[in-house]
């Protein structure tokens, strides 16, 4: 094991405030945690308690006030937007509770989406083959074609998983998975993205209220008002 | 990566979800561009009629015109003998008699007679028909043959005089039988001289005859000039005005042939023009309010992308892609439509002005007006674009996401700034008129502003006063001060189409008011002019005896030109081009003891009336301005080939509008009573004896002509109508467009009516209640509205009328009403309309659904 794949993502002394009308709130404060690749962590916690401020920052969608974040090797607290944006297409792939798939396209063309800002396929065929390919993974070989609305609760998380996939990112960052499908939809969907995790060898982190999920991955955060309460192999 | 393709591939994805909440959109650029194509490629057909009939309107490739006296046989013979074919025709007012069966139904009217000759005319057909309007063969023909003298009238003279084809009519001291009725006078639009009375056509010989041509009669003289095909115009034209430079007659060509007629469709065409832009720019405002709930609805997709790795140049070439897309979709529905409305219209205006011009599409007049639409479009849209950009893909996380705000970002600031120069740049080069391009640039940009913040005065001086009422009158208070109000888009969408509208009756109704409006009070009723004087006795006797006659004020008109100042060839010594009116053709002068009606002195005095000494004159104005001259310095007049100086005694103001007559230069006693001379004259009488005294008149003294003023206003006060009705459907289409941006913002927030609504029908409110609070909230903004677009309107319309025009300032509060009138009736009608679906929306259902 190499040193970046001991240190794969590390927060060291993170802070993060932000202002209201009510004044500054102080979301996170003093986190810091190292995780090694291939890790599956949960983070959990209470409402407010700051865990999708947490997964923002490690995703690089947001600063933090002070301290630093590493993720791959490469401090993202260096890179400015776009070189932040670049870096997300790269290496990190991001599933939302609400899976946030465009209307307008169908599933083939939401999963294709990073491989098209990405540029590095050379014809859109073969844009349109990964995608295909990632789709008929989580076992929408059949959906291709269909428009969000066409497709249940379950297949829009499948599309969206598959989104997060198509670029093989390092890491993968999943808000509630589950939240908004009902136990068995759910289900499927998790085992689907562990087993996806571990054929890769990708890092998942999720966030979860559910403690049977929170306990099926190695490692649990659990922060409390900003502050991480305890973290433990499971 | 430039991103275009991936931009437009993600544009044609987005643009699946269809047209829905673009029906405003579309409906702002379809109306802005429609009028714009319809105004430019109106005024292209115009311009290439006029170029395409220049030879048959000026009457030949050249045309020399003279006043007073015809042109010189050297002339004639110099360009006869080069081989060109000539043509003489005389213009000049008359009047026209007719005979009843009995003396009461004789009548009497002012005619622009023009007599040709044989040659008539060079270029273009001279049409005429009979009374059952059949076409006259050979009319030309007809007219100079032998036997009584022959006449062909307009339609509208025959009906003046109440005379029909076959008919007698008298005109100076000869008698005419009326033998046919113009059709077509190719010539007529280059006559040069204002259409205030009906044309009668008659041969030169007859003219002759009649008596009509008496020294110093108002007549003018033309030579008519083709040339041959291959020969160049300009060569020839040169050549004549360098052997015959010391003459002083005016030279046209077909280069320029109806100079002022182009000069009034330019101004017209850009007056169209820029009230065509205000209906875009008024458009403007509902693209905004188009693409910014657009752009809010796409927040999301926004943050995805950006989750996702999207660069923000590419989300920004995604959506401006779409917005071009969508743009262009109405764009061509607004040529098209501008296209149909220039090809309806074209007809009647071709008929009018007597062009052979087919309708054509002109490729320039669609590129203006695709420009001034794209840039419009872009300039509205481009900052809820870029604001959008902004969304942070943390939103994702949240369940709700924040509506677009308006910041004025470095990007946002520099785009508008560019795209704001571009629109300026634009006006400026299609505009004739620079400094009226200027004016309305900064007038409408600054309405603009002021009506998007008289808004937010209104919300904020309503939050300064002391919370009122109870019931639907609190309701309306809170509405209009309520977080999320609709207080700023009903001053923007109606302020802008109001204030045009206002503005364009107001300058109209001044215009009219100047031109018409004191005919009542001081003007005279009649004008008369070539009295000889050996007339001029019997003329005043005339007067003296007639019943209600007053007022008769007599002038000496002598006819002479300005040769030199101080001592300084005139032609060099002038300083204003636009002046240069001064030297053309032979001026009247005149001389008097007494300081003329309604002049003012400027500068110097005015000399005594006993006055005997050197020659003194007295100048207006424009001769100050077109010679730089002051009191003290010399003029040098000739007349008839004899040369006066004098002496500048004083520089005065003349109100042209008292329609007195006055003269450019007026001599003081001593210097001009020898010269050859005729006389005007002016007086009034009571309105229901003019018929009698002008029939009087035309019948004592053939040869002098009467301009009724009502008569001539009426004709004015017609073609200034005609076009009235043009510039109203501009502003109208303007106001429209107002219209359904406002519906498009009451639209969008029709789910916080309804929900309101729902609300207060729950906590017990009477629909009575929530329907008195929504109209007295929007009855309250659209009179403030009104008042504002009035009060600027007011405000512009005096600017353009006494500076610009330089015409009396009349205030007109019946337009001022009606504006009030207009805009609470949008207001409350629209606004109605959004409450009764709220209220008839059921509150269970609702209810159940939150």
């Amino acid at each position: 094991m190499t040193s970046s794949d001991t240190n794969f993502l590390t927060l060291e002394n993170i802070d993060l405030s932000l202002s209201s009308q009510a004044g500054q709130v102080d979301i996170l404060k003093n986190i810091s945690l190292s995780e090694e690749k291939g890790e599956k962590i949960a983070i959990v916690g209470p409402s407010g308690s700051g865990k999708s401020s947490l997964m923002m920052i490690m995703a690089g969608l947001q600063r933090p006030s002070a301290g630093l974040v590493k993720l791959s090797g490469c401090a993202l607290n260096d890179l400015d937007e776009a070189g932040l944006t670049e870096f997300r297409r790269e290496n990190i792939g991001i599933v939302f509770q609400n899976f946030h798939l465009v209307p307008t396209m169908t599933a083939l063309e939401n999963t294709a989406l990073p491989l098209e800002f990405s540029n590095k396929f050379s014809s859109k065929d073969e844009v349109f083959k990964k995608a295909e390919d990632v789709l008929t993974e989580v076992g929408l070989s059949h959906r291709l074609s269909h428009y969000p609305s066409q497709l249940s609760g379950g297949e829009q998380q499948r599309v969206a998983l598959a989104r997060a996939l198509v670029a093989s990112p390092k890491i993968i960052l999943a808000d509630e998975p589950t939240g908004n499908l009902d136990q068995e939809t759910g289900e499927q969907i998790i085992q689907l993205l562990f087993r996806l995790a571990d054929q890769s060898g990708m890092t998942l982190i999720l966030i979860t209220h559910d403690p049977d999920l929170a306990a099926r991955c190695s490692k649990q955060i659990k922060l409390v008002d900003g502050k991480i309460e305890n973290t433990g192999k499971v | 990566m430039s991103g275009w393709g991936l931009g437009l591939r993600l544009a044609l994805r987005e643009l699946r979800g269809g047209l829905k909440g673009f029906f405003v959109f579309l409906l702002c650029i379809v109306l802005g561009t429609a009028t714009i194509t319809a105004v430019q490629n109106t005024s292209a057909n115009l311009q290439a009629g006029l170029q395409k009939d220049a030879q048959s309107i000026l009457g030949g490739d050249i045309k020399l015109r003279q006043i007073y006296n015809p042109l010189p046989e050297s002339v004639k013979n110099y360009l006869g003998d080069r081989g060109f074919a000539l043509s003489e025709n005389v213009e000049t007012n008359s009047m026209v008699r007719s005979d009843g069966a009995n003396e009461d139904e004789g009548r009497s009217t002012l005619a622009q007679v023009k007599a040709v000759d044989g040659n008539y005319p060079l270029y273009g057909s001279f049409e005429v028909s009979d009374a059952h309007g059949n076409p006259l063969d050979q009319p030309l023909d007809i007219l100079q043959s032998g036997g009584t003298y022959k006449a062909y009238l307009d339609p509208e003279l025959l009906a003046r005089l109440n005379v029909t084809v076959g008919g007698m009519i008298g005109l100076g001291e000869l008698d005419f039988v009326v033998t046919g009725i113009i059709q077509n006078e190719p010539d007529r639009l280059g006559g040069g001289r204002p259409p205030i009375a009906p044309r009668i056509i008659i041969s030169r010989d007859a003219l002759n005859k009649s008596g009509l041509l008496q020294p110093g009669s108002m007549a003018y003289h033309n030579l008519l000039v083709k040339l041959d095909t291959n020969a160049d115009v300009g060569a020839v034209r040169s050549d004549i005005e360098t052997d015959f430079a010391n003459e002083n007659w005016r030279i046209r060509d077909r280069t320029n042939a109806a100079p002022s007629i182009e000069r009034f469709l330019d101004r017209l065409v850009l007056f169209l023009t820029l009230i065509s832009l205000t209906a875009l720019l008024v458009g403007g405002i509902g693209i905004y309010n188009a693409v910014r709930a657009y752009m809010t609805g796409r927040l999301r997709i926004i943050a995805t992308f950006k989750s996702v790795g999207a660069q923000r140049h590419v989300i920004l070439k995604t959506y401006m892609i779409q917005i071009f897309i969508l743009g262009t979709l109405g764009l061509l529905v607004g040529l098209a439509t501008g296209l149909f409305s220039s090809a309806v219209a074209w007809p009647f205006i071709r008929e009018l002005l007597s062009l052979s011009q087919d309708f054509a599409i002109w490729p320039a007049a669609l590129l203006v007006a695709a420009l001034f639409g794209y840039l419009t479009l872009f300039l509205f849209s481009a900052g809820p674009v870029i604001n959008a950009l902004d969304v942070a893909p943390t939103q994702l996380f949240r369940d709700r996401i924040d509506p677009v705000k308006t910041r004025l970002t470095p990007g946002y600031g520099l785009t508008m700034a560019v795209l704001s120069a571009l629109l300026f740049m634009l006006v400026y080069i299609v505009s004739p008129d620079k400094e009226l391009a200027v004016y309305f640039t900064v007038g409408a940009a600054l309405t603009l502003v002021f009506f998007n913040y008289l808004g937010v005065g209104i919300v904020y001086l309503f939050k300064m006063l002391p919370r009122f009422g109870t019931g639907a009158t609190r309701i309306a208070y809170t509405n209009i001060i309520r977080p999320g109000n609709i207080t700023s888009q009903i001053t923007l969408s109606l302020g802008l189409g109001l204030t045009v509208l206002v503005l364009v009756a107001l300058i109209e109704g001044n215009f009219s008011q100047a031109v018409t409006g004191s005919i009542s009070k001081e003007a005279p009723s009649f004008f008369v002019v070539d009295i000889q004087k050996d007339q001029l006795n019997d003329f005043n006797n005339l007067l003296a005896e007639t019943e209600t006659v007053s007022d008769v004020r007599t002038s000496a008109n002598i006819r002479g030109r300005i040769k030199s100042v101080n001592g300084m060839p005139a032609e060099e010594a002038i300083i204003s081009d636009e002046n240069r009116w001064l030297l053309s053709n032979d001026r009247g002068l005149t001389y008097t003891s007494e300081i003329p009606e309604h002049s003012e002195i400027l500068e110097g005095e005015w000399w005594d009336s006993d006055y005997q000494g050197p020659p003194l004159v007295s100048v207006v104005e424009d001769v100050r301005e077109a010679f730089g001259v002051t009191p003290g310095d010399t003029i040098t007049v000739e007349v008839l080939g004899r040369e006066v100086t004098a002496e500048i005694a004083n520089i005065r103001s003349v109100n042209w509008l008292n329609y007195t007559i006055s003269f450019a230069l007026t001599f003081a006693p001593g210097a001009l009573e020898n010269a050859p001379q005729t006389f005007l004259a002016t007086f009034r009488i009571d309105p229901e004896q003019e018929s009698a005294i002008q029939r009087q008149i035309s019948e004592d003294f053939p040869n002098i002509t009467l301009i009724r003023l009502s008569e001539a206003m009426e004709t004015v006060s017609g073609i200034l109508e005609k076009i009235g009705i043009a510039v109203r459907i501009a502003a109208v289409i303007a106001l429209i467009t107002g219209i359904f941006v406002l519906t498009g913002a009451m639209a969008a927030q029709n789910e916080r009516r309804v929900y309101e609504a729902v609300i207060m029908k729950t906590l017990g409110a009477s629909r009575k209640t929530i329907i008195t609070a929504y109209l007295s909230e929007y009855a309250v903004l659209g009179l403030l509205t009104a008042l504002a677009a009035t009060a600027i309107a007011s405000f512009g319309a005096w600017a353009l009328v006494t500076k610009i025009l330089e015409l009396e300032w009349t205030f007109l509060p019946g337009t001022l009403v009606s504006t009030a009138v207009i805009a609470l009736i949008i207001t409350v009608i629209l606004g109605g309309i959004g409450t009764l679906r709220a209220l008839n929306h059921p509150v269970a259902s609702y209810l159940r659904n939150e």
